[in-house]
């Protein structure tokens, strides 16, 4: 409706107008299962010109405008034994961290911290303090379940009929606010894909396996509104899920923004500055999702033959996922032996007519983030047929033979 | 002997004849002239009651009343230029009459009267002050964007301050809109427009007239802090059907009405939007909106001299977007929305004896708004309902007195439910039940023939808080000479819903009404009014009052109320306001129209302070004129100015990130405004609009056709809406988005 009213009205009278007084940002969430915590420290756009911090940790747009040379400490009034003391987070901890204008670092180990815990932050920085205090969340267990079936997070992996079940969550015995459920893709094929996400005020949620992912595509760029939606689950992949469980104040955060026309509406629980600081634990389970088979050209599939020497013999799980007038997406299960020895990954690709292209990778062993990709095309129908295998410059290197049983 | 008793019965006659006048009695005839042709209101015709020879003029509803006629059959004559003259014998048990008039070229002998419009009327015979009528013709001929507009007329009137172009809400003497009780025939309606606040939900065509009282109400208003805008839908023809429409480039709609036996009348107006129609008709694309409504009333006259009136009213307001279709696998996704008003209302009027009057009024009024994103993701649901119930008993146990009484109940009920199947979430439930009990007495004395005073008092007993408020009210109006009155009001004044808005959001598609309850208070409001009336014509008055208002429990929303707490979701916050209201207006002649000026100073305090309200407009003007315009047209135009409103600058952006509990990572963000701690601390620009609107009269095919052109913001003024801010730059820019652009249209208005 905004929209339809911007539409009668127009643009107009662009002036310079002064700098505004920056604020200090500070965001933060404590995670009791994790060794190490970590609190950013910005300020506000301001009309103050863009610092060129190198950041490799503040995610994000430019611009970034990273509070340097603050005094950061966290302390647990709670417990007044805590052998941490008051804890001193750095911007160079020197000791792994990647180190980043505006990110200060934690001591492995510390602050220590308990369900019901109060931790109190102190950012002193050269423009003043902020103040602000979380109340450490307990969950008794997080529990992941898919129709009759449920492991106690973390555990197996769970089967999902993305056309028939619905995914449901819970934080047993539970002390907080708000559960976050997170999917994502932690296969080599997916890990850089945005995943679902999602918050309610509860201590259980439910996720239907057709549901489509309204909320991410809004969260990729805000100031457009997307035309389509992705499923939160395709057919073919492997997915991480995780839930956490947040405090109240993460609650407060998550759920409030000032909003464009009045610039109010953000609850913010910091004291002299903007933000927040708030605490949360988490677990994650991954499911392996199928659908449906109500297309031709599902099923499994055998590939086989040698490639570049080595002989190969992988059994592929495949599912249409979209399809319209010019292509079908579609993703299979890839396991078996491939080119570097044992592979289960999911891959993606998409039919076009009758031919089919995979693009099949595969993490290298013993060689940290490197992955070897491999285009798998060719066509496909009843029987036995060809297939060539294309490097990532599409030369065809090889031929393998694609069986459908 | 025969002479003496001629003498004794002349004499015995004569000291009977006033008993026989008092069991007679007398009344006050009220009635409308109209056109047989096409059932418009006709002004000027002169009404002479030939008994009395008292003699009246119509004013431009069409409308007349002759005060103090005698109970025996009345003989009624209309006369004037362009009419075929006529006379009505009215009957002993009739107070009200519509006249059907033919138009015809016929020269009258001079004939001298007294004109006499209503409101001159009104201002000889009532204390109430803050009272502007606006009937149907005024309305249809105020330009405005597209087609005519009840409330756009009433933004216009003194006291009234619109926030901007897109909204039909305003403010009244410093108030907020949620303070002003809107009325159809009686019963209330929550949410009275249409796309978001753009148009209003009443049919100009099915409207008689307009009542707006700016403040001070008579002790029988209640509910409502600041004004009361009475809307009545007209009776239907009683002599033949009748088909009236409207074609913009908005909306059409169509009017028809006619008799139902020899008492009783109906009229049905239906109007739709269609938009969505010829997008989906000329282009590819969609365009997922529309509204429509439609009002019906029916009139029966009862045997008793009394009527029974039923009027109903209807609108949606219809959002369907197809955002997804349906993939294999996927349901298709659509964004769903629909809210609108329902109203039913049954009024019984029956004259009881010589003045007094008993009248009846029940109703069911809703307001329902639901909106959903699916296959079951979200969805928000809304419905706010009222059930009422008065009596109101006007009594004349003298001539110096008219006294008022009545009781009344109104039955809230307002929920929220919002939350997600797929989720299998609820992420708001609210409920709110007031229900208010009142009772008032007033007392119109005449307490000399130039003073008349109007003591009153209201009780209310709210249920829900628990609290039992009285509000005494006291008016004054002492007649300088016949022409020249000083006027004074005081009274309190409580309101038991509210609606829970962010002031400082410029637009709001709709009210979100919460009742009082344990948490919520009841508010108060206080008014001073003193003014002066002074009619210095025939058919020119001028009015000027001053006023000073408090307010007391009014709210804010808490934008911090958490959603699984209900009573969190206001701030308490008090205001003041003071202001000049000023109209100088032609009831009727070739030219016709306002000038109306306000000066307004409206504050709000809250725990932190004080502070500006968004509509703290100190100076308003608009003129209106209704003149004879070119090429045979009748021409009206509006010119408006609005010295600057407040607003609450921005101050800074923020990155509000969204953390990955999987990664232990900030991910992107929304970059939001950070507005000032300061609130309505800046000002826009002053605000200007100058309309103006041509319209033809053509006789065809038996009826009458009327083709308009007209042009809101003729001069193109860029009037702020709200300002953008970027700090993401270096220096930082503002940039404004304007509101309504220079808009022509065209419509046709037809009637049979």
């Amino acid at each position: 409706m905004l929209a339809g009213i911007a539409a009668l009205g127009c643009e107009f009278g662009e002036v310079t107008i002064p700098n505004a007084d920056p604020i200090v940002v500070v965001q933060a969430v404590m995670r009791p299962d994790l060794p190490r915590q970590w609190v950013l420290v910005e300020q506000t756009l301001s009309g103050a010109a863009a610092v060129d911090s190198g950041a490799v940790v503040i995610p994000g747009d430019a611009p970034q405008l990273p509070v340097v040379g603050a005094t950061v400490t966290v302390r647990n009034r709670s417990d007044a034994g805590d052998p941490c003391g008051t804890t001193v987070f750095v911007e160079r901890p020197g000791d792994g961290p990647p180190e980043s204008p505006g990110v200060y670092w934690s001591p492995v180990g510390c602050p220590s911290m308990g369900a019901g815990d109060t931790l109190e932050l102190r950012v002193a920085a050269p423009s003043g303090a902020v103040t602000g205090t979380t109340v450490i969340p307990g969950v008794g267990a997080f529990v992941l379940g898919v129709g009759r079936d449920s492991v106690v997070m973390p555990g197996r992996r769970l089967e999902l009929n993305r056309d028939v079940d619905t995914v449901f969550a819970e934080a047993v015995g539970a002390t907080g606010r708000a559960l976050q459920i997170e999917v994502r893709r932690p296969d080599v094929t997916g890990a850089s894909a945005p995943g679902f996400w999602f918050v309610v005020d509860s201590t259980a949620i439910t996720v239907p396996g057709n549901l489509p992912d309204f909320f991410t595509a809004f969260q990729e760029d805000t100031s457009t509104i997307p035309e389509e939606f992705p499923p939160v689950f395709a057919a073919g992949r492997y997915y991480a899920v995780t839930v956490a469980h947040g405090d109240e104040r993460y609650f407060d955060f998550v759920r409030s923004g000032n909003i464009p026309p009045s610039g109010r509406g953000f609850i913010n629980r910091l004291e002299g500055g903007l933000g927040v600081f708030a605490s949360m634990i988490a677990a994650t389970s991954d499911l392996r999702v199928v659908g449906s088979i109500d297309d031709a050209r599902e099923g499994t599939y055998r590939l086989s033959g040698t490639l570049l020497g080595t002989p190969v013999d992988a059994s592929l799980e495949l599912y249409v996922a979209t399809a319209d007038a010019d292509s079908t997406e579609a993703s299979t299960f890839v396991s078996g032996s491939w080119l570097h020895g044992a592979i289960d990954e999911s891959a993606d690709g998409a039919f076009v007519g009758d031919s089919l292209a995979l693009v099949i990778r595969q993490v290298l062993p013993g060689i940290a983030d490197s992955v070897a990709a491999l285009l798998v095309a060719g066509p496909v129908g009843p029987g036995i047929g060809r297939v060539g295998v294309y490097d990532p410059s599409l030369q065809l290197v090889d031929s393998l033979t694609l069986e459908r049983p | 002997m025969g002479r003496r008793r001629t003498i004794i019965l002349l004499l015995s006659f004569a000291t009977t004849m006033p008993a026989i006048a008092v069991a007679q009695g007398r009344r006050d005839v009220t009635g409308t002239v109209r056109a047989e042709r096409d059932s418009t209101p006709l002004e000027g015709v002169i009404v002479i009651e030939r008994g009395t020879g008292t003699t009246v003029v119509t004013d431009a509803a069409g409308r007349f009343l002759i005060g103090d006629v005698s109970r025996l059959p009345t003989l009624i004559t209309f006369t004037r230029i362009g009419v075929a003259p006529d006379s009505v014998l009215l009957a002993g048990d009739r107070d009200e009459l519509t006249v059907y008039l033919r138009l015809a070229p016929i020269s009258l002998p001079a004939i001298t009267a007294e004109a006499r419009p209503t409101a001159r009327i009104r201002f000889e015979r009532e204390a109430q002050p803050s009272i502007v009528s606006v009937d149907r013709e005024t309305i249809a001929r105020v330009p405005a964007p597209f087609e005519s507009d009840v409330i756009r007329t009433v933004q216009l009137l003194p006291g009234t301050v619109a926030l901007n172009d897109y909204t039909v809400g305003f403010n009244v003497r410093g108030g907020e809109p949620d303070q002003n009780l809107t009325q159809l025939d009686g019963t209330t309606i929550f949410n009275p427009s249409h796309l978001g606040g753009l148009f209003s939900t009443f049919d100009t065509d099915a409207v008689e007239e307009v009542d707006f009282i700016t403040g001070a109400f008579p002790a029988e208003y209640g509910g409502r802090l600041s004004s009361v805008l009475d809307v009545s839908v007209r009776p239907g023809r009683r002599d033949r059907l009748g088909v009236r429409g409207h074609v913009s480039l908005l909306a059409s709609r169509l009017l028809l009405e006619g008799p139902a036996g020899s008492r009783a009348s109906w009229l049905v107006s239906a109007r739709r939007t269609y938009a969505d129609v010829l997008a989906g008709a000329l282009t590819s694309e969609v365009f997922p909106y529309h509204f429509w409504d439609a009002v019906g009333k029916g009139s029966l006259r009862l045997g008793t001299g009394g009527t029974l009136s039923v009027t109903g009213y209807a609108g949606r307001d219809v959002l369907d977007w197809l955002w997804q279709a349906a993939k294999p696998g996927q349901e298709e996704i659509r964004l769903e929305g629909t809210w609108g008003n329902q109203v039913l209302g049954v009024r019984f009027d029956q004259p009881l004896g010589r003045r007094d009057r008993l009248t009846v009024d029940g109703g069911i009024t809703g307001f329902s708004a639901r909106f959903g994103l699916q296959p079951r993701i979200v969805e928000a649901e809304n419905i706010a309902r009222l059930l009422s119930a008065r009596a109101r008993l006007i009594l004349v146990p003298h001539r110096a007195h008219e006294v008022r009484v009545g009781a009344g109940i109104e039955d809230y009920r307002m929920r929220y439910d919002a939350g997600s199947e797929s989720f299998g979430s609820s992420f708001l439930r609210m409920r709110y039940a007031p229900q208010v009990w009142s009772a008032f007495a007033e007392d119109q004395w005449r307490a000399a023939s130039w003073l008349f005073l109007r003591p009153g008092v209201r009780v209310e007993a709210v249920r829900g808080p628990d609290v039992v408020n009285i509000a005494p009210r006291l008016g004054v109006k002492a007649f300088l000479d016949r022409g020249l009155a000083l006027t004074g009001s005081v009274g309190r004044y409580h309101q038991a819903i509210h609606s829970l808005r962010d002031q400082n959001l410029p637009w709001n598609i709709f009210d979100f009404w919460i009742g009082a309850d344990s948490a919520i208070p009841v508010g108060r409001a206080d008014h001073v009014v003193v003014g002066v009336e002074w009619w210095f014509g025939a058919a020119e008055s001028l009015t000027l009052e001053a006023y000073r208002k408090t307010f007391t429990d009014i709210i804010d929303a808490n934008l911090n109320e958490d959603p699984a707490v209900q009573g969190d979701e206001i701030v308490p916050v008090s205001g003041d306001a003071w202001g000049i209201d000023v109209l100088v207006r032609r009831h009727w002649g070739r030219v016709t129209g306002w000038i109306a000026y306000s000066l307004t100073k409206a504050t709000r305090r809250n725990d932190r302070g004080e502070y500006p309200a968004v509509h703290d407009r100190r100076h308003t003007i608009n003129v209106v004129v209704q003149a004879p315009g070119p090429f045979g047209s009748d021409l009206a135009a509006r010119l408006g100015y609005g010295s600057p409103l407040p607003y609450t600058a921005f101050v800074g952006e923020w990155d509000h990130r969204t953390y990955r509990a999987a990664t232990h990572s900030w991910d992107n963000f929304n970059r939001e405004p950070i507005a000032s701690d300061d609130l309505n601390s800046t000002r826009y620009p002053y605000y200007g609009r100058f309309d103006v609107s041509l319209r033809w009269e053509i006789q065809k095919w038996g009826g009458m056709l009327r083709p308009y052109v007209q042009v809101a913001n003729m001069l193109n003024r860029r009037n702020v809406f709200l300002y953008f801010y970027d700090y993401t730059t270096a220096p930082a820019t503002r940039s404004a988005i304007s509101q309504l652009p220079l808009l022509p249209s065209v419509g046709l208005e037809f009637a049979f």
